[in-house]
């Protein structure tokens, strides 16, 4: 669909850390990226965007969850 | 200064950093530990701002995963920057010695030989003790011929990074693996401008500031850091990959000393993110469990210095890049030919 590479990127860069959007950039590059305009039309892209962005967002909502865990495992352990 | 030389910090190649086991290293530090009759022995590198441990044996839990300490801390760096042989007998009352090491883990003797490769004094094959020692000199004679086994081992390390092999020139598609260098390298350079800032407020936290609960207050910040920091690392792991084809296809042609000024750049990014490397290690530790509070409040102090390879690396990344770009636009004017 027109346009849908370019809003599901301006999305994430919107609603995420600045390292999270730094990783998608070393996944799929510059070059990639820079192709992603309101004028896009491309399925493959669109597809290929949409599985990076989640595996991102996965790796870092378990990242958080684990982190979560650690923290209150050694607050516990401490009091 | 000897220890922020250029020449020097230009040896600390790929394979001499590596963070693989190196069995023959191994086997030199457990072999003058014992010979000595020291808890810890160290082939300890010392670079920018950390002192990286290559091989090590009797290290605390903590300082065995992060692998390095804060380079300020170190006893190493007496021996880089004297290049010779520094002995400690009574560290707690030696004024030539920080105490950092001397109040967190109870250190006080220390004998260490220089490394001496490419020229360059990299750091040096220690041994420590937790008690009040002296070391004969037939021991220190035999530290200095192990340092002298340890430094022909790390200069066989780093020849054995790139191999003399040839590659059939009409195999290698010149054009296309400079385009790839720069593609990677152009999207490295992205990704930092938009990572390092944020790692470098971090790093501008004050050192005494630094504490278990700070860290657990930027918790997501740092968890994150240290996952850019990964996907870095690969991104640097495919670009070696295609300059060390491009090295090989062009080693006799006139452009093949364009390709090494690029792999020397490529060298310089590697070093910079193995400053870093020690900050990923302790931090993906925490979120693993595996360090307590008491063992991860005693890596403080490397995790604060480690951060702030952030800004080397945008630095070694420009150059880098500006390098990678004069050469596709050079192999692009031969006509595709090295």
């Amino acid at each position: 669909m027109r346009g849908r590479a370019y809003q599901i990127i301006t999305e994430f860069q919107k609603n995420s850390s600045p390292f999270l959007f730094a990783n998608l950039i070393l996944e799929l590059g510059t070059q990639q990226i820079d192709q992603m305009t309101p004028e896009l039309d491309d399925e493959n892209l669109e597809e290929t965007l949409q599985a990076t962005i989640d595996v991102i967002r996965d790796t870092y909502e378990l990242r958080k969850r684990k982190l979560a865990m650690a923290m209150a495992a050694r607050r516990k352990s401490a009091s | 200064m000897k220890l922020d030389d250029p020449k020097r910090l230009a040896a600390f190649r790929t394979g001499r950093i590596a963070t693989t086991e190196d069995s023959e290293l191994t086997a030199i530090v457990h072999r003058i530990a014992k010979e000595a009759d020291a808890p810890i022995a160290l082939v300890s590198l010392v670079m920018d701002r950390v002192q990286y441990f290559r091989a090590a044996v009797g290290l605390p839990s903590e300082l065995a995963l992060a692998s390095a300490t804060n380079r300020c801390d170190s006893f190493c760096q007496f021996v880089v920057q004297e290049e010779s042989l520094f002995v400690v007998e009574d560290a707690p009352h030696d004024l030539r010695v920080p105490q950092a090491l001397v109040e967190r883990y109870g250190v006080t003797a220390y004998a260490g030989a220089p490394l001496w490769v490419d020229g360059q004094v990299l750091g040096s094959l220690c041994v420590l003790d937790v008690k009040l020692r002296t070391f004969t000199p037939g021991f220190l004679d035999s530290l200095i011929r192990s340092a002298a086994e340890a430094s022909k081992r790390l200069e066989q390390i780093a020849s054995g990074a790139i191999q003399p092999r040839s590659i059939p020139q009409e195999a290698v598609n010149v054009r296309g693996l400079a385009s790839s260098i720069v593609k990677h390298l152009t999207s490295m350079q992205a990704a930092a401008n938009l990572g390092t800032p944020l790692m470098n407020e971090l790093a501008a936290i004050p050192r005494e500031s630094w504490s278990v609960e700070l860290v657990e207050q930027h918790a997501e910040q740092i968890g994150d850091a240290a996952a850019f920091y990964r996907a870095l690392t690969r991104q640097l792991d495919r670009v070696q990959g295609t300059v060390q084809t491009l090295a090989i296809a062009s080693a006799s042609s006139e452009p093949g000393s364009a390709v090494e000024t690029l792999t020397q750049d490529i060298y310089q990014l590697g070093r910079n993110l193995a400053e870093g490397l020690a900050f990923v290690r302790v931090i993906e530790a925490l979120a693993d469990g595996a360090l307590s509070t008491g063992e991860a409040s005693r890596t403080l102090s490397v995790l604060h210095v480690a951060l702030g390879f952030g800004s080397d690396l945008r630095a070694s990344l420009a150059i880098a890049t500006e390098e990678a770009y004069r050469l596709e636009s050079n192999i692009y004017s031969a006509g595709g030919a090295l």
